[in-house]
């Protein structure tokens, strides 16, 4: 045997040349999968790292207390606001006043969104009508209208129902139209030569593949209706979650402004929990989106 | 080092710098059992199974669907963790995977976002082999699969058997050491199929890598092996393994013509009743 | 859009022309939107129904917007807004696609990272764009760095959400593939698994982008001097309605242009993909 000399011209030889062998691991320990123990604890020891940085960053001064209060006092303004008013009402006030809002207009786009959805799901002629419109309006955000909303209807709760309903309404219409045109006419005529009369059918086939998108379009109607009222209240408010914030940040609070960021992420994480969970109820059979 | 042909011969290679005493085996499969865990509970895969394969062996494996084939090849490819047991290569404990053991998925496991010509060059590119080379040695498997018109072509574009020949020249590219393939010929036209069966056989004369040849056909196991392993039901185990002779009259012969000679049906009738006994019993 | 596509064409029906699907559709869409801006003109315009502070009139907005075009309002013509608008949008985005998909991808390649950022990023992303806005005010002051950090903070999530999607349905055998064949775990993920991942990712990208967009006109609504929001809340404020549904045409008209931009980009991307 003899030792090749790599030449630039000369072919490598077929077998390269030995390397021994690489000493790595099967799987490195990255990539390996975690029980969900472990996934709970390094989650928790995270989590609890944050809150401990955040506390050395006020306690140090590091971070004006202005810009960052610390921790407890942010618990502590918490349950001080449970009870006390800050603008006019207490947390829970402001809390229903937000929620009527969104309950307001998010179910008046369900009112208006389905019906339009199922007729344009159903019928070409309505979908080549109506859906145009639709497209030329949709990329203008909801919270644009504000302004004209305010023109229109002043400041005040129906201006801001209007802006929410204008984005709780797609989702409604878009899912609705989804529903219909998933219902697969194969399925139907699968279930017809089966056997099944035309109220089983739809039990059965219709709802069974309609609900889980009807659900799914009230969830984001609902998170995008929450997203939206917040803008609204920014804007044009004399309670809500969202007129707080702004005001505690003109007023430097910077306490009850990070209580009511968190109450808002709490009631839209809440929103989205309970509408997944009726999805649930209603529709086992449907894969989680 | 260059290896010519002449210095290669059936059995172990003396001289090996790796190991000294010249007596490992190339790949060695040693007490490696392996259980999954899942949700619906554990699940043993493969009971302890043992097998060597010396330098320039061929050695297939058959045995009934579900019985741990394809785990057994993860594992011997360092991509799976075995729960027990070790694989070690001339000797030495193999560690994770590497270019020099080479494997042919059952599922092709073609990279989507490539072209053929891509699939096929990406592990001489992790091996930074010099572009020309690579060149050269992409035009002789493009014509050696019947691929040359879709090199540019993406693996959605292609028929199920383009893909699993993409597979295989993405494989034999790399001229490796150690050959790990899984039902390589399983999603092939029968004419392609013997064309391949053949070229492998002509190839591995010229370069004598180690193989292990994973396949559901024991005509194929026959033909193509120097042993062939029978394993058990699962949890899988080497049932038994089953010499075909160097020096047999059919060795040179296509499949076709080895299937009428009385002793490879013999062999292969063996080697059936050895599957079936396990089929039939689970 | 792939919901307007049209169903398998129909017999033409036998009264009219045998006109195909397409056609019928461009046609009573033609129809709709004409019909709508019809109305609209007539209302306003022709029969005086509705007072121009109300509603303006069609060509009440489209001089408006030709004037916006050459004269200064609140500080700078229609063109200053628009940048101004464009930049914040685009640096927010950015520092998204740029921070939001790795991190995704990290997120569904490494277990660990995955259970430590897991919680706070599900605790945080639920808070929505717009009530970051007074605390990016109290952090940043009301100007470029707070609107270009709403823009962040809504762009953010379905970029990381969508790569993190992407990466994790990428088939796992084709990370065993690529390790067989000699690539690095680094390799793997930007040569194997990133491609396969990219249309989830680029899905991500597409919504952070019109999400940042919005939040944008709502950071600038409630605070700051220019930019295409600062221009609809100032002319509500004076009592120009024309100047509003104005803006509100341009922020609709950019919004669409920015994501069949992307659309472009993505469809050259993903030349692979079946
Ligand atoms: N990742 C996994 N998780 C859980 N169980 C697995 C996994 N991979 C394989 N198994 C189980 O291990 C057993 C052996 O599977 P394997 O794929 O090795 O069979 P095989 O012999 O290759 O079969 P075939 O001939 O059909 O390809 C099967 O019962 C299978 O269900
Ligand atoms: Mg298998």
């Amino acid at each position: 045997m003899t030792t090749e000399t790599s030449t630039s011209t000369g072919r490598v030889p077929l077998q390269r040349p030995y390397r021994p062998p690489r000493k790595r691991g099967t799987t490195s320990i990255w990539r390996r999968g975690l029980s969900g123990r472990a996934t709970f604890v390094i989650g928790v020891a995270s989590s609890a790292t944050l809150v401990a940085v955040w506390h050395l960053l006020s306690a140090t001064a590091l971070v004006s207390p202005l810009l960052l209060p610390p921790p407890l006092r942010v618990a502590e303004t918490f349950w001080q606001f449970l009870t006390a008013e800050y603008l006019g009402e207490t947390l829970v006030g402001h809390t229903a006043a937000s929620m009527t809002i969104v309950a307001g207009g998010w179910l008046l786009g369900g009112l208006v969104g389905l019906p339009l959805g199922i007729l344009i799901g159903w019928s070409d002629r309505v979908r080549w009508l109506v859906f145009p419109l639709f497209q030329l309006l949709r990329p203008v955000p909801p919270l644009a209208w504000i302004p004209l909303a305010i023109v229109w209807l002043g400041i005040g709760d129906p201006a801001r129902i209007f802006v929410v309903f204008l984005s709780a309404v797609v989702p409604w219409t878009i899912n609705s139209m989804a529903a219909v045109s998933s219902v697969d006419p194969l399925l139907i005529r699968a279930a017809r030569t089966l056997g099944a009369g035309d109220g089983s059918i739809l039990r059965r086939v219709v709802i069974h593949t309609a609900t889980p998108t009807l659900v799914a379009g009230a969830r984001i109607a609902l998170g995008n209706a929450w997203t939206t009222l917040i803008a609204a209240e920014l804007l044009a408010a004399s309670a809500g979650l969202g007129f707080v914030a702004l005001n505690a940040s003109q007023t430097l609070s910077s306490d009850i402004l990070l209580v009511s960021m968190g109450i808002i992420g709490v009631l839209g994480a809440l929103f989205s929990a309970i509408l997944r969970g009726v999805g649930r109820a209603v529709a086992p059979w449907a894969k989680e989106a | 080092m260059t290896h010519s042909t002449a210095n290669r011969t059936r059995g172990p290679v003396t001289g090996s710098p790796t190991t000294g005493n010249g007596h490992d085996p190339k790949l060695e499969i040693r007490g490696v059992t392996k259980n999954f865990v899942t949700r619906a509970g554990e699940v043993d895969a493969l009971a302890s199974c043992d097998l060597a394969l010396e330098q320039g062996e061929f050695l297939t494996i058959v045995g009934p669907s579900g019985c741990g084939k394809s785990t057994l090849m993860m594992v011997a490819a360092g991509l799976d963790e075995a729960s027990s047991g070790s694989i070690l290569v001339d000797g030495e404990p193999a560690g994770g995977p590497g270019p020099q053991r080479s494997v042919v998925f059952q599922r092709f496991a073609l990279f989507p976002s490539r072209t053929v010509a891509d699939n096929i060059c990406f592990g001489m590119q992790q091996a930074r082999v010099p572009k020309p080379e690579q060149a050269e040695r992409l035009e002789e498997q493009l014509t050696l699969m019947g691929l040359g018109k879709f090199r540019d072509s993406y693996p959605h574009e292609l028929s199920g058997g383009m893909q699993q020949r993409v597979a295989i020249a993405r494989s034999l590219v790399l001229r490796p050491e150690i050959l790990l393939m899984d039902e390589p010929f399983g999603a092939l036209d029968a004419q392609t199929r013997l064309l391949l069966q053949e070229e492998l056989v002509r190839l591995r004369q010229v370069h004598r890598f180690t193989v292990l040849f994973i396949t559901h056909s024991v005509e194929e196991a026959v033909y193509l092996a120097d042993r062939v392993a029978v394993m058990t039901r699962r949890p899988g185990a080497i049932k038994t393994v089953i010499d075909v002779p160097g020096d047999a009259e059919w060795r040179s012969s296509d499949i076709e013509t080895a299937m009428g000679h009385p002793e490879f049906t013999q062999l292969r009738q063996r080697v059936w009743k050895l599957v079936k006994e396990e089929i039939v019993a689970s | 859009m792939a919901t307007t596509d049209v169903k398998a064409p129909r017999r033409a029906s036998e009264a009219g022309p045998a006109l195909d699907v397409r056609t019928r559709a461009r046609n009573h869409a033609i129809a709709s939107i004409g019909s709508v801006l019809l109305v609209w003109l007539l209302v306003t315009s022709v029969f005086g129904l509705l007072d121009p502070e109300t509603l303006p009139s069609p060509l009440d907005v489209a001089r408006a917007i030709a004037t916006l075009a050459v004269d200064p309002f609140s500080g700078s013509t229609l063109f200053g807004h628009v940048a101004s608008s464009v930049q914040r949008w685009g640096l927010g985005v950015l520092a998204a696609v740029l921070i939001g998909v790795p991190t995704g991808a990290l997120l569904a390649w490494i277990p660990p990272v995955r259970a430590a950022v897991t919680p706070v990023f599900e605790l945080l992303r639920y808070i929505p764009p717009f009530a970051w806005i007074p605390l990016a005010v109290l952090w940043f002051g009301a100007g470029l760095t707070a609107q270009s950090a709403v823009v962040f903070v809504a762009a953010f999530p379905p970029m990381v959400i969508n790569a993190q999607l992407g990466v994790a349905q990428v088939d796992p055998l084709l990370d065993k593939a690529a390790r067989a064949l000699g690539a690095s775990s680094a390799t793997t993920l930007a040569r194997v698994v990133f491609p396969v991942a990219t249309p989830s990712a680029l899905a991500g990208v597409r919504i952070g982008l019109s999400n940042g967009w919005m939040a944008l006109i709502g950071a600038e609504l409630v605070v700051g001097s220019e930019g295409l929001g600062f221009v609809i809340s100032q002319a509500q404020s004076n009592g120009e309605t024309e100047v509003i549904v104005a803006g509100m045409v341009c922020i609709g008209v950019l919004g669409m242009l920015f994501d069949l931009a992307l659309q472009k980009l993505s469809a050259r991307a993903l030349r692979w993909h079946a």
